[in-house]
C-alpha cells in the first residue's frame, strides 16, 4: 500500500537499547491512518514532508519494525569524496590512487607545494574519471584546516573519508630533541589530526556518516630510540582513534588507525644501510613494505570495513606478532 | 468555598549538591516560614509530594520523608506522579481533599534530584513517560515532539526564527529570576546553530536537566494566613492518547484545550481576562501551541503572539516571565509547583526584579508526554 510521509525526525541523543541515531518518522496511508516507521540512513537526507513510498516489514536486531522505503524517482548518484592529508608523496599519494580507484573523487593535501610525482597522481586520478583537487595548507593550524574543509564541500560537495596521514619525524634523542622539535612534531602528528578530525566531523554528522583512517605507526606501541616526539605522537592518535570511535559510531562515523611498520618512504630510504639491514632482519617477510601495500589496507577500511571501528591495525609484515 | 495559596518555598533549579531529602525539606521549611501570620504543623492535614520518577532520586517513600519534616503526627503525607504535570496534579489534588472536606490546609511539595546520573540514563528514564510504541522505535522525547512539530511547522506559518526568539525570550526572563538554572544571555545565532538533539528540535530549543524543589500551601481559609492570598479560581486536567499518532491532530494540544476548558469553566472567565501566563515550553517550538490550546492566539496563528512582542516580558501578555521550562529550569516533580509558586508571587506584587506590574489573573498551563495528559490552572488575587 501507497503511504505518505507527514513527519520525520532523527533522534541523535539515542535511549537505551539504541547506541546510535534514530531516524523515524510518521506516514498516514490513503484512508487516513498514520504510523510509525522507522527510516534507513541512506534515505534520510533525500526526505521531504508529502514524500510518496511504501511500508516494508523487515526484522532487525531490536525486533520487527515498518520501513518507509521513498519512492525515488530520479535516483541521484552521489559521488563520495576523500581528503588525504600529507599527500603529495609515499603513501599519502599512494592512497589517494587506490581511493581514486575505488571511486573517490580526491583531495590532495600538503605543507609544500605538490612536487611532480604529485602532479602525475592528479592527472592519473583525472584520466581515471575522478576529480582530484590540491590544496595546501598546515594541518597544525586550525583555521587553515578548517577554511580547507569549507572549501572542500563548496567544490565538491561533501567529506565522506578523511586519511589523516599527514605526519613528520625530526629524530634525536631526548636530551638533544629542543622543546621546538617536540612540539613541532606534536603539533603535526597529533594536532593535525584532531584539527582535520574535528573540521570534518559536522559534515559527516549531517550527511549520515563517514570514515576516518589515521596513520599511525607500530613507534607507537614499542617506541623507538630517537623518536620521542613522534612515538608520543602517533601514540596520542592511537588513543584519539579509540575515542573517536566510541564517540561517533552513534553517527554511523567509523574510525580507525593502521600503523605501518618499514614501509619504502623518504623516511626508511634515509636510513644508513646497516640500520636498515639491521631491521630487516627482524621482518619475517624480509623486505620494506610498498607504500601501495599501505593504501589497500587504508583503502579497505575505508570502503569495505564497514563492522571495524576503533582498531589499531598493524601492517608489518610479521616485524610485530 | 475557594481555595487559596498562601505560602510557597523554593530551591534554586539547577545542578545542585542536595540530595533529594534536603531538597525536599528546604522548599518546606521555606513554605511553613513563609506564612504571614504563621502556622503550626499540627494545622496541616496532609502533604502531598510530586515527583516524577523515583529512579533519578533513588529515594522511595518521599511521602513518609515529608511527613517527618512537617513535624505533625497526624497528619499524612503520599506522593503522585503525572508525568511533567505531577506538581500540578499534587496540587489539583490538594485542592480537591479541601473542597471535599477531607483537610483544611494541605502542603504540597514538588521535587525532582535529575543530576546524579549521565545524560544517557537520564534520556531513557524520561523515555519511560513516552508510549511503549514510541520506545521501541527509539523515539525520546525530544524525537516525539520533534515529529509533532515538524507536522505543525508543515501546516502552519512558523519558522525556526520563531523557535529561536522563544528561546532568547525566556533565557532574557531568567535573567530576572535568582531561582533560574540559568543566567545565561544567548543570541537568535547561538539557538539556531546549536546541535541537533532531534531534527528539527535543537539543543537550545530544550528544557534543562535540573534539581530543585519547590512547595505551596493551600488552605480553606486563606485569610487566617496572609492578608493577600491567592485563590484557585478554576482547575481541569484532561487526556488524550499516549501515542500521538492515534490523537485526532496531533498539531493541537487537545488536552490543554480540555484542561483549559475546564478552569475557565470552573473560573467563569474566558481567554480574554488571562494577563500572565506560564506555558509548558518544554521545547520552545511547542510554546506557540499552548497559546492555541488556551485560547490566547487562533490555531495556527501562536507564533503570531511572538513576532507582535504581545508575549514579551514587556509585553501585553508576558509569557513565561520566570524563565520557564526552558532556562528557569525543568525539575520535572517540582516545575509546575514552581509554576505556582511564580505566579503567586506575581500576583501579589512580590516577583521582585522580575515583577510584571498590575496582574490580577494568571493562568498555567502544563502538558505531558507531548500532550497526553494537561493540567490547566487559573489563580486571581
Amino acid at each position: 500500500m501507497k503511504v505518505k510521509l507527514i513527519s520525520y525526525t532523527d533522534v541523535t541523543v539515542p535511549t537505551p537499547p539504541y547506541k546510535k541515531s534514530t531516524k523515524s518518522g510518521i506516514v498516514e496511508d490513503e484512508k487516513g491512518k498514520r504510523q510509525l516507521v522507522r527510516i534507513e540512513d541512506e534515505h534520510y537526507n533525500i526526505l521531504k514532508v508529502g514524500m510518496e513510498g511504501r511500508i516494508e516489514k523487515r526484522v532487525t536486531d531490536y525486533g520487527e519494525f515498518n520501513f518507509f522505503v521513498p519512492e525515488i524517482k530520479e535516483k541521484k548518484e552521489v559521488s563520495k569524496v576523500a581528503l588525504i592529508t600529507g599527500a603529495s608523496r609515499g603513501i599519502g599519494k599512494a592512497i589517494a590512487l587506490e581511493l581514486a580507484k575505488r571511486g573517490f573523487n580526491i583531495v590532495m593535501n600538503a605543507f609544500h607545494d605538490l612536487p611532480d610525482e604529485g602532479v602525475k597522481a592528479m592527472e592519473e586520478i583525472k584520466k581515471g574519471g575522478r576529480e582530484a583537487i590540491f590544496i595546501k595548507g598546515d594541518v597544525s593550524k586550525y583555521e587553515e584546516v578548517e577554511k580547507m574543509v569549507k572549501e572542500i564541500v563548496e567544490k565538491l560537495g561533501r567529506v565522506d573519508v578523511l586519511v589523516n596521514n599527514a605526519g613528520m619525524n625530526i629524530d634525536k634523542l631526548l636530551v638533544n630533541m629542543a622543546p621546538e622539535q617536540w612540539q613541532r612534531v606534536i603539533d603535526v602528528d597529533l594536532t593535525g589530526t584532531y584539527n582535520c578530525t574535528r573540521a570534518v566531523l559536522p559534515y559527516m554528522i549531517q550527511q549520515g556518516g563517514g570514515n576516518i583512517v589515521n596513520v599511525s605507526s607500530m613507534s607507537a606501541i614499542d617506541g623507538a630510540t630517537g623518536q620521542a616526539n613522534y612515538a608520543a605522537a602517533k601514540g596520542g592518535v592511537n588513543s584519539l582513534t579509540k575515542t573517536v570511535a566510541l564517540e561517533y559510531a552513534q553517527y554511523n562515523i567509523l574510525c580507525n588507525a593502521v600503523l605501518p611498520g618499514c614501509i619504502k618512504t623518504r623516511m626508511t630510504d634515509a636510513m644508513p644501510q646497516g640500520m636498515l639491514r639491521d631491521r630487516l632482519s627482524k621482518i619475517p617477510l624480509g623486505r620494506r613494505g610498498e607504500p601501495e601495500e599501505v593504501a589497500k589496507l587504508v583503502a579497505f577500511l575505508a570502503t569495505e570495513g564497514s563492522y571495524i571501528t576503533g582498531q589499531l591495525i598493524n601492517i608489518s609484515a610479521g616485524e610485530y606478532v | 468555598m475557594e481555595v487559596g495559596i498562601v505560602s510557597y518555598g523554593h530551591t534554586k533549579f539547577g545542578v545542585l549538591e542536595q540530595d533529594t531529602p534536603d531538597l525536599i525539606k528546604e522548599a518546606m521549611d521555606g513554605c511553613l516560614k513563609n506564612v504571614e501570620n504563621g502556622i503550626s504543623p499540627k494545622e496541616i492535614d496532609c502533604v502531598i509530594v510530586s515527583c516524577v520518577d523515583n529512579a533519578f532520586s533513588e529515594q522511595h517513600q518521599t511521602g513518609t520523608l515529608a511527613w517527618e519534616y512537617l513535624g505533625n503526627p497526624d497528619a499524612y503525607g503520599f506522593k503522585v506522579e503525572s508525568a511533567c504535570v505531577s506538581g500540578s496534579i499534587a496540587i489539583y489534588r490538594a485542592k480537591n481533599m479541601i473542597e471535599r472536606g477531607e483537610a483544611k490546609n494541605v502542603l504540597v511539595v514538588g521535587f525532582e534530584k535529575m543530576n546524579k546520573f549521565g545524560i544517557d540514563r537520564i534520556t531513557e528514564f524520561l523515555t519511560h513517560g513516552s508510549s511503549p510504541e514510541e520506545r521501541k522505535y527509539g523515539i525520546t522525547q525530544p524525537g516525539a515532539y520533534a515529529l509533532l512539530i515538524r507536522l505543525y511547522a508543515n501546516k502552519y506559518d512558523v519558522t525556526e526564527d520563531d523557535w529561536a526568539d522563544i528561546s532568547v525570550k525566556n533565557h532574557k526572563n531568567a535573567f530576572r529570576n535568582p531561582w533560574a538554572h540559568f543566567h545565561k544571555d544567548i543570541t537568535k545565532e547561538g539557538v539556531m546553530n546549536s546541535r541537533m538533539i532531534a531534527d528539527p528540535i535543537r539543543l537550545f530549543h530544550c528544557s534543562t536537566i535540573s534539581d530543585g524543589a519547590a512547595s505551596v500551601l493551600l488552605s480553606a481559609d486563606p485569610k487566617k494566613y496572609t492578608d493577600t492570598p491567592v485563590f484557585i479560581k478554576g482547575m481541569g486536567v484532561a487526556h488524550d492518547y499516549l501515542l500521538a499518532i492515534e490523537r485526532e491532530d496531533p498539531t493541537f494540544l487537545l488536552c490543554s484545550k480540555r484542561a483549559a476548558d475546564q478552569a475557565y469553566k470552573e473560573a467563569g472567565k474566558s481567554p480574554k481576562d488571562v494577563d500572565i501566563v506560564e506555558v509548558h515550553d518544554a521545547f520552545t517550538p511547542v510554546e506557540p501551541m499552548c497559546y492555541e490550546a488556551l485560547g490566547l492566539a487562533k490555531k495556527g496563528e501562536g507564533a503570531k503572539l511572538v513576532r507582535e512582542g504581545v508575549v514579551m516580558f514587556d509585553g501585553s501578555l508576558p509569557v513565561n516571565v520566570s524563565g520557564g521550562l526552558k532556562a528557569k529550569g525543568h525539575p520535572v516533580g517540582a516545575t509546575h509547583v514552581g509554576t505556582m509558586v511564580e505566579m503567586f508571587l506575581q500576583l501579589r506584587g512580590e516577583a521582585g526584579e522580575r515583577q510584571v506590574p498590575d496582574r490580577k489573573t494568571a493562568i498555567i498551563e502544563g502538558h505531558g508526554g507531548t500532550g497526553s495528559v494537561a493540567i490547566v490552572s487559573i489563580l486571581e488575587r
